[in-house]
């Protein structure tokens, strides 16, 4: 029987990972704080893939102190402060010990944990000056990656609801197919070019009347730059809030197919709408008001204001 | 050595009662014959337990917290890492009104999985310390203290609530430590256990204490990774 655990061990820091998944999972794929957890998150997942072959691989080994704390002595240096390598020796390591981790997911990691460094050692936010599908799938596939090194999984660590979206997203991220989409849009953007400004004038209206906000979710065409529309379904269950006047109900929506009445480009599949740069969630806001929310009978609550009292049958 | 029905039955029910000559043996000797008893630096291998007045203990013991009263379900040193794997309790004197309670865990925490391996708790106060995160259900075993573990967290919050509210609505084994010499073994990384309240009168009762790391004989040789 044992009271503690090393600070330093595999089990430790996938704990500290599942905690950290728990805090992003409170916000949206776009707040800037679930991309500033997911950094926070990725750092102790690699530290446990490394540790899982030896917590003395996560220590600092200018000082051989460090070395004979993680393998559980106490150093008997006064003053002893124990120091964990930096983040990017680690990840180094992890390249070294995980045979599926490859240099692009070691330069993802190098380049998530610079935005985690400009989110919190400057006054940007830096997790909001970039798309999240430009980084979203590639942080799922790295978590992968390295959950299978330690022997868990995408739902140890984030649950099934999130895990199953994880999957989709590397799925995505491997349709070597789907690429083909740039040539389609290339080609769109040829044609869209070779089109008189008056045409252009008349498509682009039509493009703005159509496309109104209800129809589907509204963004801009990477053929022609008028305005199209993307169509999506549910990531994650509706959150609803009350509000004065009634009951809010955001639904955070995943693209999965775009039209442009302009130039008349069309896709579907998720994995498309990734390599098209329109992978980004976007969220469905829907306003009810309570009657209607609740389906109060209020015919029936009226009538039964108007009974008389002891009314018994 | 405890006989192979001994041991299917503690796996089955979550522990299992004998006897023993309370004159020829004592507890350390019976634990030793039965086992490898755990050893831990701050904790004597043999410990005395005798029904306390809540006034007269610290807090951080359950009779320190609950005197006299009911000791709620539980697994033993829940807060630790690797809390041990048995408990080994013996009559030293009797008194047939108190109740030692069992209820196998698989019972409580199985419908929870996986939610349950990513809910994170803390000890109450630091171990060694220090504050570390636990689960309430690791990969063989399971841990319970409704005082000792605090939940970080909504999802352990709720996980916690609803275990609490299982383990009201179970029935637990009651157990009579009834005899000098009585024992029970308990498997604490898969069954809780509690007490039932001890009358002013019975005070006398006096139960010794000491915990196993493996049964002989116990072909279940998981270990806490």
């Amino acid at each position: 029987m044992k009271p503690n655990i090393h600070e330093w061990s595999r089990d430790s820091y996938f704990s500290k990972a599942q905690l950290y998944a728990e805090e992003m999972e409170k916000f949206e794929d776009a707040d800037w704080q679930f991309g500033l957890w997911s950094s926070l998150l990725l750092e102790n997942l690699v530290r446990a893939s490394v540790a899982h072959i030896s917590p003395a691989l996560v220590a600092d080994n200018h000082e051989w102190a460090n070395i004979l704390y993680a393998l559980g002595a106490q150093p008997k240096k006064s003053k002893f402060v124990p120091k964990t390598a930096a983040i990017t020796d680690v990840v180094t390591r992890a390249e070294e010990v995980c045979a599926e981790f490859t240099r692009e997911h070691a330069n993802f990691c190098i380049n998530h944990f610079a935005r985690r460094n400009g989110e919190v050692h400057s006054g940007s936010l830096a997790f909001s000056n970039i798309s999240v599908s430009s980084w979203l799938p590639n942080f799922y596939a790295v978590c992968n990656v390295l959950l299978k090194f330690i022997n868990e999984s995408l739902d140890s660590l984030f649950g099934e609801e999130i895990s199953l979206r994880a999957l989709d997203d590397i799925e995505a991220l491997q349709d070597e197919t789907a690429k083909s989409i740039k040539g389609t849009i290339h080609a769109h953007q040829v044609i869209w070019e070779s089109k008189a400004e008056n045409d252009k004038e008349d498509a682009r209206a039509q493009a703005a009347a159509a496309n109104l906000r209800h129809y589907g979710h509204r963004t801009t065409c990477p053929a022609c730059r008028s305005t199209a529309l993307i169509h999506g379904k549910a990531a994650m269950p509706a959150k609803q809030s009350i509000v004065e006047d009634g009951i809010i109900e955001r639904q955070v929506m995943k693209p999965e197919s775009f039209s442009c009445v302009s130039c008349g480009l069309k896709f579907s599949g998720y994995s498309k709408m990734l390599a098209a740069g329109l992978g980004d969630s976007f969220t469905s806001t829907s306003h009810y008001d309570a009657v209607e929310y609740f389906q109060v009978d209020i015919d029936r609550h009226i009538r039964n204001l108007m009974d008389d009292d002891n009314n018994e049958y | 050595m405890l006989s192979h029905d001994d041991i299917k039955q503690m796996r089955r029910d979550g522990y299992v009662t004998f006897e023993t000559d309370i004159i020829e043996k004592t507890t350390l000797e019976v634990a030793n014959s039965i086992g490898i008893p755990a050893t831990w630096t701050n904790l004597s291998k043999v410990q005395s337990l005798r029904p306390r007045l809540r006034t007269t203990v610290e807090k951080s013991s359950y009779s320190g917290l609950y005197g006299l009263d009911a000791f709620p379900m539980h697994t033993d040193m829940a807060h630790w890492w690797h809390p041990p794997r048995y408990i080994l309790l013996r009559c030293i004197h009797a008194e047939n009104n108190v109740s030692t309670h069992v209820l196998k865990a698989d019972v409580i925490f199985s419908t929870e999985y996986p939610a349950i391996r990513r809910a994170a708790f803390r000890p109450r106060r630091p171990v060694e310390g220090k504050f570390f995160i636990i689960h309430l259900q690791e990969k063989n075993f399971v841990r319970w203290d409704d005082v000792f573990l605090e939940p970080l967290g909504g999802t352990s919050l709720r996980i916690k609530n609803k275990i609490r509210d299982r383990i009201s609505e179970a029935t637990p084994q009651k157990i009579f430590l009834d005899k000098p010499g009585k024992c029970i073994l308990i498997d604490n990384w898969n069954a809780l256990h509690g007490r039932s309240s001890v009358n002013d009168l019975q005070s006398n009762r006096h139960v010794e204490r000491t915990y196993l790391e493996k049964i002989t004989g116990d072909t279940d040789e998981t270990e806490h990774s």
